[in-house]
């Protein structure tokens, strides 16, 4: 099967309204107008599909009934433990076409939340992706579990190239609505806010916007130590809203030296620990760091998506080992 | 895309295999074999199909006939009402919600989405060329794709009539006994 830019269209197209069928149905019960659309559209798509793809697409849909809460889970001929050491084992290995053929069928002792992400790596990690379908399951494990909001940073991060408006939409109100949002996801909701508002801001207008996303930033900073790669981008976020702001004070020097000692020695350690310090000051002082460090390119090399990914990865793993231990 | 995608359902080392549900032959005389056909339809209040010339009725479209100086020919490969004796080959996006009631049979009918319309079966109907009733005739050249045709040349609404007087011999399709 060839993925080539045609073939590969289809299965975008398809992906798309397929998953907007799977929203519409557990929004509602019964034919909409819109969802008798999609349908003709899924049809006319099929079409351009092999009986395998067919098949795949159609499992692709039983798989999206989990975010309506109407998933059908047949039984499986192994226990739970041979099961979730299967599971555990294509996960690792990255075979995602087993991953999910699994996931169909394995015990429920494995976490929603743990069944929704691993769909969503495998959908996002396939060939060709299926970005809307992955979205809809991160998005899903990110309602589910409360316990590790680092889904809905990824949500985020990955809705910002699917679909920028939703992840602003939803960085909006994480930012100034939510009270329980946990700091990874808030911090990536705040980047995302900032960098809205430095795109609207033309003449300083939205000063107001930037002290407040400044506040709730740096009350994030302060309130206790924070994962390595979470402090990296609050203070990125901290630092542009300050440039929006127009406030340039003379702690950069103090930062960017302790920065480029850190990054020299290449120690996230170190780094971890000069920043901290620093970060608290900067209620009163952080300035132009970013722009005057001129280290962009090092800064980004830690991969802080690497670093989120890692941690759920991880978490994942962890909760299919507990399944059988 | 990878090849294997073809491996979707793993049983655990059995890969489930498609299942020809519901074809079944109810006869061990070859002469008198019949099958079960399925169409998907819209259902009427009464529960029966709707009649009517949608795609999703019981009743034919004028592109769905072959026509020749006003009749319907018979017997046409692939014209006529068409019906199937494989639910897994239908478009999916002509799956019928209800049979993911058949996921146990394989579990690829989980992801039927099809609110609007019912599968329908039809017993009785002869497995290879010959009646069906006293107008009509089971063209089934392969066991995804077959259609009901007139026995004989007939006008467009003489056909749509005999359609129509097998309204009654429908019935939903069933996951048990079926």
């Amino acid at each position: 099967m060839e993925a080539n830019g045609a073939r590969a269209q289809v299965f975008a197209d398809y992906d798309e309204a397929l998953t907007r069928l799977a929203s519409l149905m557990a929004q509602s019960k019964g034919a909409t107008e819109e969802k008798t659309s999609i349908l003709s559209v899924l049809e006319g798509l099929e079409e351009f599909l092999t009986e395998e793809e067919q098949d795949f697409v159609a499992y692709l849909s039983a798989d999206l009934y989990q975010i309506e809460g109407d998933e059908i889970r047949l039984p499986s001929e192994l226990d739970e433990k041979e099961s979730a050491r299967r599971l555990a084992e294509a996960f690792a290995s990255k075979d995602w076409v087993s991953v999910l053929a699994l996931l169909r069928r394995v015990p429920p002792n494995v976490p929603e939340a743990t069944r929704a992400y691993l769909r969503y790596r495998a959908y996002g990690e396939m060939n060709p992706k299926l970005p809307h379908a992955a979205a809809a399951f991160l998005d899903y494990a990110s309602r589910t579990e409360t316990r590790v909001n680092s889904y809905k940073a990824i949500w985020l991060q990955d809705m910002t190239h699917i679909d920028r408006p939703s992840a602003l939409e939803e960085s909006r109100r994480l930012v100034w609505e939510s009270n329980s949002v946990d700091s990874r996801s808030l911090i990536m909701a705040a980047s995302i806010v900032q960098q809205d508002l430095a795109a609207r801001d033309r003449r300083g207008e939205l000063r107001r916007d930037f002290e407040g996303l400044l506040g709730i930033v740096l009350k994030t900073l302060a309130s206790g130590p924070l994962p390595l790669d979470i402090a990296s981008m609050a203070l990125l976020v901290a630092t542009n809203s300050l440039i929006g702001l127009n406030r340039i004070e003379p702690l950069i020097d103090a930062l960017t030296s302790s920065l480029n000692r850190a990054l020299e020695q290449d120690r996230k350690e170190a780094l971890g620990m000069q920043l901290m310090p620093l970060m608290r000051e900067l209620h009163a002082h952080l300035v132009d760091a970013y722009r005057r460090l001129g280290h962009q390119e090092r800064w980004e090399s830690y991969d802080l998506e690497l670093l989120v990914r890692n941690d759920v990865d991880n978490l994942a793993n962890a909760d299919l080992y507990a399944a059988y231990a | 895309m990878r090849g294997d995608w073809g491996r979707f359902d793993v049983n655990f080392g059995n890969i489930c295999r498609e299942e020809e549900i519901l074809v079944s032959n109810v006869s061990s005389n070859p002469s008198s074999r019949s099958c079960v056909v399925f169409r998907p339809m819209e259902p009427d209040l009464d529960g029966a199909p709707r009649l009517g010339t949608s795609a999703n009725q019981l009743g034919v479209r004028q592109g769905d006939v072959a026509l020749e100086d006003g009749l319907v020919l018979c017997e046409v490969k692939g014209k006529g009402l068409s019906v199937t004796g494989r639910i897994s080959r239908l478009p999916r996006a002509l799956w019928p919600q209800s049979i993911r009631d058949f996921a146990h049979l394989n579990p690829i009918y989980a992801g039927a989405r099809n609110e609007i319309l019912e599968l329908y079966r039809l017993d009785g109907a002869p497995c290879s060329d010959s009646d069906l009733g006293d107008d009509l005739a089971l063209c089934m050249p392969n066991p995804k794709h077959g259609a009901i045709t007139p026995k004989q040349n007939v006008p467009l609404e003489n056909f749509q009539e005999a359609i129509r007087r097998t309204r009654s011999r429908w019935s939903k399709a069933e996951p048990n006994g079926s």
